[in-house]
């Protein structure tokens, strides 16, 4: 797998849960007891598995070797969903299209019961929130919950997704997100969307204006975990400001300088 | 008096004493964090009080709820007609991609069929150009607009160096596979509020309003944003 490759299949990851009462992963700005968190170890029934994709839909070579990179990988280590972070489908998105870059590298997943779940990009017709297989429900933004023994069985606690679409980041959609995020009761909560907060890339960079409206819901809410697509390089973010990270550069693609501009 | 024990302990103790200083020195800037960009950081500052500026804003002067009155007039014609059209056609449910591209045109066909003789400015009224683009002046030049700006141009249609210009055209769709600048906050909430059938996004320097379902394009306010150009 080259680096290009490495920068499209951004992690792979899994999320251990906690079977008890916790905190959030960062802690919340609130002050709160401290309380004891028993982590199930990835890999182990109870842990909550899925693989992060984000800027892939050219239909490329690089596009299906990464698709079959991930079947592979989900043989071994099988995470029950996948989120995508936007940019999903570039240029036209004619059914035929939409097969070539979404339906057909995908297809060994899809067949094994993976279920992807998506979010908007800057490139992606806002239209594919109606598109069936992005479990998107027809809406920009959106939230869900995944548990012990996959998506399907959904209990107490948990872990709770929301999807934010960071191209329109409109009144509405954030008073949607406080409302979600303050009522959420999930040990863990993570954010995904299309454009970073902090990114060290040299196309983009950080997303000034999206950070300065999310960070103080994700601090003040105790968000566990965000992943963001966009600059085509692999960062890992080191988990600060009650949870929120600050890049801290691991692997980028063609030698420290980021992928062309998307 | 010192014994050689002592002395030759004296080392030692400086190593413990100087050893968690020098870490700790060391380690300030990776526990700041954002420490180890001051000049992001000064820069997001400054776009953090923008924004809860602009998040503040209301249209309180006389001259600006006249205006918009016209405005909001016609956004919500428009909207009703969205709704209905919508509901006739039944096109609420998610559908596959075929179903997907297939209402999206319907939708799109229904409307514009309807709004035949919609001409540039029927929403964006003349009365009310100057305060958008007095609006989004606001939020676009200075010093702290500078990642607004950016914002803008990404995803542009002939403002981003890999998209492509487009022509867009009053009633007629948003071209397939083009894609959209994204709107920064700032902008969003300065700008009068839409209902979700409409969305603001920029082509170059114009002001569209899309049917955020048809992907129609409803009316377009020219060079309603300054100069781009990011320096």
């Amino acid at each position: 797998m080259n680096h290009a490759m490495i920068s499209r299949l951004l992690v792979v990851l899994w999320l251990a849960l906690c079977p008890g009462p916790t905190a959030p992963l960062g802690g919340a700005t609130t002050a709160r007891a401290p309380v004891t968190r028993t982590l199930t170890l990835p890999g182990k029934d109870g842990s909550v598995r899925f693989a992060v994709i984000g800027d892939t839909g050219r239909g490329s070579r690089e596009q299906y070797e990464v698709a079959k990179q991930m079947a592979a990988f989900h043989d071994a280590f099988p995470f029950d969903f996948v989120i995508m972070l936007g940019d999903n489908i570039y240029g036209s998105d004619t059914p035929a299209e939409m097969a070539n870059k979404f339906a057909t590298p995908y297809k060994p997943l899809l067949d094994a019961g993976v279920v992807f779940r998506a979010s908007l990009g800057n490139h992606d017709n806002p239209n594919q929130r109606f598109y069936q297989p992005f479990n998107m429900g027809g809406e920009r933004y959106y939230t869900f919950r995944a548990s012990k023994g996959g998506i399907a069985k959904v209990t107490e606690g948990g872990v709770r997704f929301f999807a934010l679409d960071t191209d329109y980041l409109d009144k509405p959609q954030l008073e949607w997100l406080e409302k979600e995020l303050s009522s959420s009761s999930s040990d863990w909560k993570v954010a995904f969307f299309h454009h970073p907060l902090y990114s060290s890339g040299k196309t983009h960079g950080s997303a000034l204006e999206s950070r300065a409206v999310l960070e103080p819901l994700f601090v003040k809410y105790g968000v566990s975990a965000v992943f963001s697509g966009h600059d085509h390089i692999y960062e890992r973010i080191k988990p600060q400001k009650g949870g929120i990270g600050y890049p801290a550069p691991v692997v980028r693609c063609a030698k420290g300088t980021s992928a062309p501009r998307t | 008096m010192e014994d050689h024990a002592s002395r030759a302990r004296r080392p030692l103790l400086a190593c413990f004493l100087i050893g968690p200083v020098a870490a700790l020195f060391l380690a300030v800037p990776v526990l700041a964090g954002p420490g180890q960009k001051p000049e992001e950081e000064k820069e997001a500052a400054k776009v953090a009080k923008k924004v809860e500026k602009a998040l503040g804003r209301a249209h309180q002067a006389e001259e600006e709820r006249e205006a918009l009155r016209g405005f909001q007039e016609e956004v919500a014609d428009y909207a009703d007609l969205h709704e209905k059209k919508l509901a006739k056609l039944g096109l609420r449910a998610p559908a596959d991609s075929l179903e997907t591209v297939a209402a999206q045109k319907e939708l799109a066909h229904a409307i514009a069929a309807s709004r035949a003789k919609a001409r540039l400015g029927d929403i964006f009224r003349p009365e009310v150009q100057p305060l958008f683009r007095r609006l989004i002046a606001e939020q676009l030049k200075g010093q702290d607009s500078l990642a607004a700006r950016k914002a803008i141009v990404e995803g542009n249609p002939g403002q981003d160096e890999d998209s492509a210009p487009i022509v867009v055209h009053v009633n007629a769709e948003y071209p397939s596979g083009a894609p959209r600048s994204t709107v920064p906050p700032s902008v969003l909430m300065t700008l009068p509020p839409l209902p979700a059938s409409l969305h603001y996004r920029f082509v170059g320097r114009d002001l569209i309003l899309v049917d955020s379902v048809a992907q129609l394009v409803v009316d377009i306010l020219p060079a309603a944003a300054p100069d781009l150009a990011i320096r």
